[in-house]
């Protein structure tokens, strides 16, 4: 072996300078689109790539990243070829029409009060960007927050035990005394539980929802959805009237891991969204906690000989999420 | 700062629930890139390398996984380098990823060496400059400054010397080396892999200026699952190769 088994006695991470401005100066420099390169027509651009597209929304998304702009992408897909210093011609008909009925829409969204954010907007949820089912916008309510980045995901049944529901309450609780926002996703049983607790506790939750942000599901959970929403975060990948479906919870399963910065399942059977979302947070490399109480099932063992942590309670996951989330100045063999 | 070491081995563990195993060379695999091919024993990009870069082509190719497309590692090689991220997930993508570069080359650089008849560990260490012209790029930061093993063999050995170029074109003269490296043994490491072009030239220009081996590392080998060459379907050939599962001690240069 050529000298690998030792230890780095330090290194630094080189600066660089922030993206999206960088990036929409040279894109405003390399095609002269004019003045109508705002924060708004962006959005719209991105909307109109989307609107008719049940899927291939992740081919999309990869191609306004690498672009740095929906507009661009948006009018080389409608047939303007970047240099031609007009933002609409006439042979561009449909790509015009669609970016108009966009903007229409996001500032009809906007008087209901709806906030949009995409993956090209600075505040963009930061670890959501990290995985590959990032979507390209959100709808919210409420405030984001960077200091997110710290949250933890509480997650479980919808028909827990008494015992179950003890645990998410505990669990929340002891997460939002210590100042970290409890994301879930507005289920009944443990979500509803997790998200009660923090509230309690004064501490802030995020809810993750399976619907359109127009929706409620289930009913008996509208009116924690609006205080969620009036005083903290309720976020949605689909489009505002989107129903709830089979599809659609495990689409949020996967963002509710990538939103929040690790996962903690409560109680949960093998066929459950909880289970899936531990899964899903292991593939994205994500912290994954286990309550010890799960460990009588074979996928709970299963998934911590993958690396998922086995913990009693919130000091357990915090202690080891603060080391998981502080990048090493050293880095050893063994 | 006073943070204290972490080990190799735990930033390295969570890769392995997405990390994608790269088959061996054989029926349907490329012989030089590892890829999907049909009905030959190099693809179309490593047959073009071979008609314009000809024996100057690296000595030995090898890859520490595939990186699907729209699969989580891809998602991981796009994210650690971008400025976008924020630069708190972007330092623990650098530091995962020069975790897993740094347990792969402990495993198996030996693997490369041998396959090409080298007695020791190659004298020297570099990486591809990057087309953005970016001066300190996080891929030089992970082989240069935190795998201990190539950070002392690691040396800037390659300027970019033609700007005109097809991002995809391999090139003789797309790069020219910065030293003479005569009867040198290089390993080039790139991050990732797509059409070869970029590592192909490197490999051209440090032959040009005498290195006697070259040998590249790609950590991802980039693979576009809808391409379906002749007779061959990109979806079940990932299908099938990786179904034994990823493995740290398994190298694609082993036999399958």
């Amino acid at each position: 072996m050529a000298g690998y088994g030792q230890t780095n006695s330090g290194y630094r991470f080189e600066q660089t300078a922030s993206f999206p401005a960088e990036r929409r100066l040279q894109i405003v420099t390399t095609f002269d689109y004019g003045e109508a390169m705002d924060r708004l027509t962006e959005q719209a651009a991105l909307l109109a790539l989307l609107r008719n597209r049940k899927s291939g929304w992740g081919a999309i998304a990869d191609e306004v990243e690498m672009s740095g702009s929906a507009v661009t992408v948006l009018m080389d897909a409608g047939g303007l070829r970047p240099g031609q210093g007009q933002l609409f011609d006439p042979d561009c008909r449909d790509a015009e029409l669609a970016l108009a009925q966009s903007q229409r829409d996001i500032e009809g969204w906007d008087r209901q009060g709806l906030q949009l954010v995409t993956l090209l907007d600075p505040e963009y949820p930061a670890h959501l960007l990290t995985i590959h089912q990032r979507p390209p916008f959100l709808f919210y309510r409420g405030h984001l927050d960077s200091d997110d980045a710290r949250s933890v995901a509480v997650v479980g049944t919808r028909k827990p035990s008494a015992e179950g529901l003890r645990r998410a309450t505990d669990i929340a609780a002891g997460l939002a005394r210590q100042g970290t926002t409890v994301v879930s996703g507005l289920a009944e049983g443990v979500d509803r539980a997790a998200h009660t607790a923090a509230l309690s506790e004064g501490g802030r939750t995020v809810a993750v929802i399976g619907t359109g942000i127009l929706r409620y599901y289930p009913p008996a959970n509208r009116e924690l959805q609006e205080r969620i929403g009036s005083e903290h975060l309720v976020i949605s990948q689909f489009w505002p009237d989107t129903a709830p479906t089979k599809h659609t919870f495990p689409m949020r399963n996967a963002v509710m891991s990538g939103y929040a910065a690790a996962t903690v399942v409560v109680e949960a059977a093998y066929r459950s969204g909880a289970r899936m979302q531990a899964r899903l947070a292991l593939e994205h490399g994500r912290p994954v906690f286990l309550l010890r109480s799960l460990m009588d099932h074979d996928w709970a063992r299963d998934y911590a000989q993958r690396g998922a942590h086995v913990v009693r309670d919130a000091e357990d996951v915090l202690a080891t999420l603060d080391t998981i989330l502080t990048p090493p100045m050293h880095l050893a063999w063994t | 700062m006073s943070s204290p070491p972490r080990t190799v081995d735990d930033f390295a563990a969570p890769y392995a629930n997405f990390l994608v195993r790269v088959p061996a060379a054989g029926t349907g695999v490329c012989k030089v890139c590892h890829s999907i091919v049909s009905g030959f024993d190099v693809c179309y990009q490593c047959y073009q390398a071979r008609s314009v870069i000809g024996s100057a082509m690296a000595d030995v190719a090898a890859f520490v996984s595939m990186a699907p497309t729209g699969e989580q590692f891809a998602r991981e090689l796009y994210t650690y380098k971008n400025p976008s991220v924020g630069s708190l997930d972007r330092q623990l993508k650098t530091v995962g990823l020069a975790a897993v570069l740094w347990k792969w080359l402990g495993l198996h650089e030996a693997c490369m060496t041998r396959r090409i008849g080298l007695p020791s560990p190659f004298d020297l260490v570099t990486t591809v400059p990057s087309t953005s012209g970016r001066p300190a790029h996080p891929l030089r930061t992970v082989v240069a400054g935190i795998v201990v093993g190539s950070d002392s063999r690691h040396a800037d050995l390659l300027a970019i010397a033609r700007t005109d170029l097809e991002q995809r074109a391999q090139a003789p003269d797309r790069y020219r080396a910065t030293a003479g490296l005569w009867g040198k043994s290089v390993l080039v490491i790139d991050d990732t892999w797509t059409t070869g072009a970029h590592a192909q030239s490197a490999s051209a220009a440090l032959k040009a200026v005498g290195a006697a081996k070259v040998g590249v590392l790609a950590i991802g080998r980039w693979f576009d699952r809808t391409w379906n060459p002749g007779a061959a379907n990109g979806e079940s050939w990932l299908a099938e190769h990786r179904k034994p599962g990823w493995a740290w001690e398994r190298c694609c240069l082993d036999p399958d």
